[in-house]
């Protein structure tokens, strides 16, 4: 299984591509389709704008050459203008009336504001809405204008100075030929007021708007004069002017002969969408216009909806990204949790393998310091964790083995081999020795150094109890061997050698009782016989029953020796915790007679107690002390010193004397069943006491030896095991 | 008996009786040659070596050793084998009179090189006769003088 690492609690790359593809395509289709859109309205707009102005100029255009034909069809028909003529050469009110009349019709029938007839002159001949009798001074630069053409003539809109109102007039010139040629006499003009029809024409929109119109300027000079009403401003009508430079405004670049749509700034200093178109065969400009802002307003309506789909859209996808992601985020939680969990579950095994182990388990630190020890170890070296984790490893570790655990850890971090065991001792609060099995894993850091030791410690010592108790019990036996041994060499020996002097002699007194007997029955006298018969009673025959009577005596002595020997191998041997004092207090109260005899001054000192069979050990120190007495040097006073000391789990007693010592080469041969040195010298004995106490210090496991010099004294050196009881602290 | 008497018989012995019995003995059978008791093992090393006295044996003369095993001090086994390494008394004949007939005992003295072992048996007619022939091999014997 994959253990989760940080990076796989990130959303996967595809997802983060694949998410990021659509955010951007989308970004892209949308800009795209916005900018399509715009352009879209936009030339929507524009083409509706420039419809409204070319249907506009046309109509315009239009109404302007109607009221050229008007003029036209008045002066064509054949009264009208031979009446005006022949009433200007005889003015007659009848005629006049008639003129007057059809020109109230034209008036009427056209819906002008007035129509007149002017001389020459500029003076008002005959009038329909007419008061006065000159035109004013803008109305007769018009008439001149058409006087001199000699057609009808559509004038400019003007200012009227004399009714201070805007005109424009149709003037059409009348004719009469005379004798210099043809001759303007008059001329009609029908009064056109642009408040009647031409101001609402320019002004009516096909739409509802609230900032659209259309307005109609013309060029005088370097100025764009606006010619209409404006709807926005009012008062405007041949009053606002905007010089040509001003390219930004839209009205000047109509008249500089631009058509078609232009953006700019209207007169209000608005921004616009305008058309411009020219009127044909006028001086006239119509600009329609639209305030930008309203002309794009269902395009921002529009664009507001896009940019908010888009931005719906781009929502939609970053939400969706954040569930996925959150998504993941709950799978990597659970996986950490489950994670945490294992983890808590393999401490908590850990713990409880540690805390409830059958073995000794331990960690300690690199120094040898104890860091956490189980209640198992404690049991086994029998401190509490607390004094435990003051201490360090080698503190408790019996003295014997520090060397061998520093050699074993060292090859255990120089080997790298993390595992290895071996035995060794501990040495437990109460003073004891606890036998174990150790098993140090290093446990190293990240980087490979070692950072502590995992040391698991297995009680072995009833293991090690039972390997002793078979070494002892090997060495009991090759001492059984070696004691079989003895005896076959001292019977084959030394039972013998009396033997032979008993039959011997034996053969030799049945030889002298046959000489005795020959002799008694010899002839020989009494006298003779006597002195015959003498040596043979009185030396021969006592001589030979001596050695008869010493080999019986040495063999009964040989006997009860050998008896005394398998005694102690038959007797039941009962190890037992000894108090030595007591025990040489009366092991000394026993030979109180043959120390006071041999004036011998003994000091005991103080005995550690040791572990063995109370009788025997009490009957080789008895022989130690007798021997010491037997063997004294009569030219020296005899001292005897006791001593014991305790050296590990074992008792060193000394028997210290001042007699006659033991000559080196002969040192060994004193322990030999049966062995004496000096058989014929003044201390009589079988050859048994050092013998018996060699056999009982190795059946109490123990070990003999002496160290001694010719005429100075012997040191005896007995080791015996240290009371048990005390070794092992009451611990079963 | 010409020459063959002049040997000196050298008899390592601790025990007072057997002495008498073996001296007695092959004084019946004719050995008539002059005999030197030791009562151990040491007393017969001091004869050879002196060991801090002068030493008992005299040049020129010709020794044959009856040595007993089971001595004090010093075993009859060591003093044959501290004889036998030494080539001055290498080829001094030694015949090895003991109470034991342990093969093992046996085997270890001729390994060392003694000339004889001769074993003592408790019933004393055995014991005559086995005299009787150490007398007659002690006549025939080659000893050489020192």
């Amino acid at each position: 299984m994959d253990r989760p690492g940080a990076g796989s609690y990130r959303m996967p790359l595809a997802m983060w591509l694949l998410f990021g593809a659509i955010f951007l395509s989308f970004l892209v289709g949308g800009a795209f389709f916005y900018y399509s859109q715009e352009r879209r309205i936009r030339e929507d707009e524009s083409q509706k704008l420039l419809s409204i102005a070319e249907l506009k100029a046309e109509e315009i255009a239009r109404w302007r050459s109607e009221r050229i034909g008007d003029a036209t069809v008045a002066l064509s028909g054949p009264f009208f203008s031979a009446a005006v003529k022949q009433w200007l050469a005889t003015p007659d009110p009848t005629l006049a009336a008639q003129i007057t009349e059809r020109l109230e019709s034209y008036r009427r029938g056209y819906r002008y504001a007035s129509a007149f007839i002017v001389d020459a002159e500029g003076h008002i001949r005959l009038s329909a809405g007419m008061a006065e009798e000159h035109i004013s001074l803008e109305t007769d630069a018009f008439l001149r204008i058409s006087l001199r053409q000699g057609r009808p003539f559509l004038s400019e809109l003007y200012r009227c100075s004399v009714h201070n109102a805007v005109h424009l007039d149709v003037i059409a010139p009348l004719f009469s030929d005379t004798t210099e040629g043809r001759r303007a006499v008059a001329a009609l003009i029908l009064r056109v007021d642009p408040n009647e029809f031409l101001y609402p024409l320019i002004q009516s929109w096909p739409e509802q708007s609230i900032s659209a119109e259309t307005l109609l300027v013309r060029r005088d000079g370097d100025e764009v004069v606006f010619l209409n009403e404006l709807r926005l401003k009012k008062g405007t009508a041949l009053n606002l002017r905007i010089p040509i430079s001003r390219f930004d405004i839209p009205a000047v670049r109509a008249v500089r002969g631009e058509e078609g749509i232009i953006e700019g700034l209207d007169y209000r200093g608005v921004p616009v969408l305008s058309a411009l178109k020219q009127i044909p065969a006028s001086s006239w400009y119509m600009v329609a216009k639209i305030d930008s802002a309203e002309a794009f307003s269902a395009w921002r309506f529009r664009a507001g909806v896009i940019i908010g789909g888009l931005c719906l859209v781009v929502y939609i996808i970053f939400s969706l990204m954040g569930f996925f992601w959150h998504i993941q985020r709950g799978k990597q939680y659970k996986e950490l949790l489950e994670l945490e969990k294992k983890e808590r579950e393999g401490e908590e095994y850990f713990r409880a393998t540690f805390e409830q182990s059958g073995v000794g388990v331990s960690q300690v630190a690199f120094g040898g310091r104890f860091m956490k020890v189980n209640p198992r170890f404690c049991e086994i070296v029998g401190y509490s964790s607390e004094e435990l984790l003051q201490k360090s490893f080698p503190e408790i570790t019996h003295p014997d083995d520090r060397a061998a655990d520093k050699i074993y850890i060292q090859k255990i971090l120089e080997g790298g081999k993390a595992v290895s065991s071996r035995e060794k001792r501990y040495i437990r609060k109460d003073g004891s020795i606890v036998w174990s099995n150790v098993t140090v894993t290093v446990v190293r850091d990240a980087s490979g150094a070692p950072s502590y030791f995992l040391p698991v410690v297995e009680d072995i010592s009833s293991r090690k109890d039972l390997e002793l108790a078979r070494e002892e019990l090997m060495t009991s036996l090759q001492h059984k061997n070696e004691e079989m041994e003895s005896i076959l060499y001292a019977a084959s020996h030394d039972l013998r050698s009396p033997l032979v002097n008993i039959q011997g002699f034996s053969d030799r007194i049945r030889r002298y009782l046959a000489e005795l007997d020959r002799i008694l029955n010899a002839q020989i006298s009494a006298s003779e016989m006597c002195e015959t018969a003498a040596p043979i009673i009185r030396n021969n025959i006592p001589k030979a029953l001596g050695y008869v009577t010493a080999g019986t005596d040495k063999m009964d002595a040989l006997v009860s020796g050998l008896l005394k020997l398998s005694r102690l191998g038959r007797a039941t041997h009962t190890p037992e915790p000894i108090d030595m004092n007591e025990l040489m207090r009366e092991t000394l109260d026993a030979l109180k007679f043959q120390t006071q005899e041999a004036r011998a001054v003994v000091t005991v000192g103080d005995l550690p107690s040791c572990w063995g069979d109370r009788r025997e050990i009490g009957q080789a120190f008895s022989n130690l002390v007798d021997n010491a007495i037997k063997y004294r040097d009569p030219k020296r006073p005899l001292t005897i010193t006791v001593s014991g000391t305790v050296m590990g789990d074992r008792v060193t007693y000394t028997v210290a004397d001042t007699g006659i010592g033991i000559k080196k080469g002969h040192q060994d041969q004193i322990w030999g069943l049966f062995s004496r040195l000096d058989p014929g010298g003044p201390v009589p004995g079988e050859g048994l006491g050092l013998a018996l106490v060699k056999r009982i210090v190795q059946r109490n496991r123990g070990k003999a030896w002496l160290e001694s010099e010719q005429g100075k004294g012997t040191v005896f050196y007995i080791v015996l095991p240290q009371d048990r009881t005390i070794r092992k602290g009451g611990r079963t | 008996m010409k020459e063959k008497n002049e040997v000196i018989i050298l008899l390592a012995e601790d025990d007072d009786g057997h002495v008498e019995l073996i001296t007695s003995t092959l004084h019946d059978v004719g050995i008539l040659n002059e005999v030197m008791r030791f009562r151990d093992g040491e007393e017969a090393l001091e004869f050879f070596y002196g060991n801090g006295k002068k030493p008992g044996i005299k040049e020129g003369a010709s020794y044959l050793l009856l040595l007993d095993i089971r001595m004090p001090k010093v075993d009859g086994v060591q003093v044959l084998e501290r004889l036998k390494g030494d080539p001055r008394y290498k080829k001094m004949p030694v015949i090895m009179l003991t109470t034991t007939d342990e093969p093992r005992e046996i085997e270890r003295c001729h390994a060392l090189g003694c000339n004889s072992y001769v074993t003592k048996p408790i019933a004393f007619a055995d014991f005559v006769d086995k005299l009787h022939r150490l007398g007659l091999f002690i006549m025939v014997i080659e000893v050489p003088k020192l």
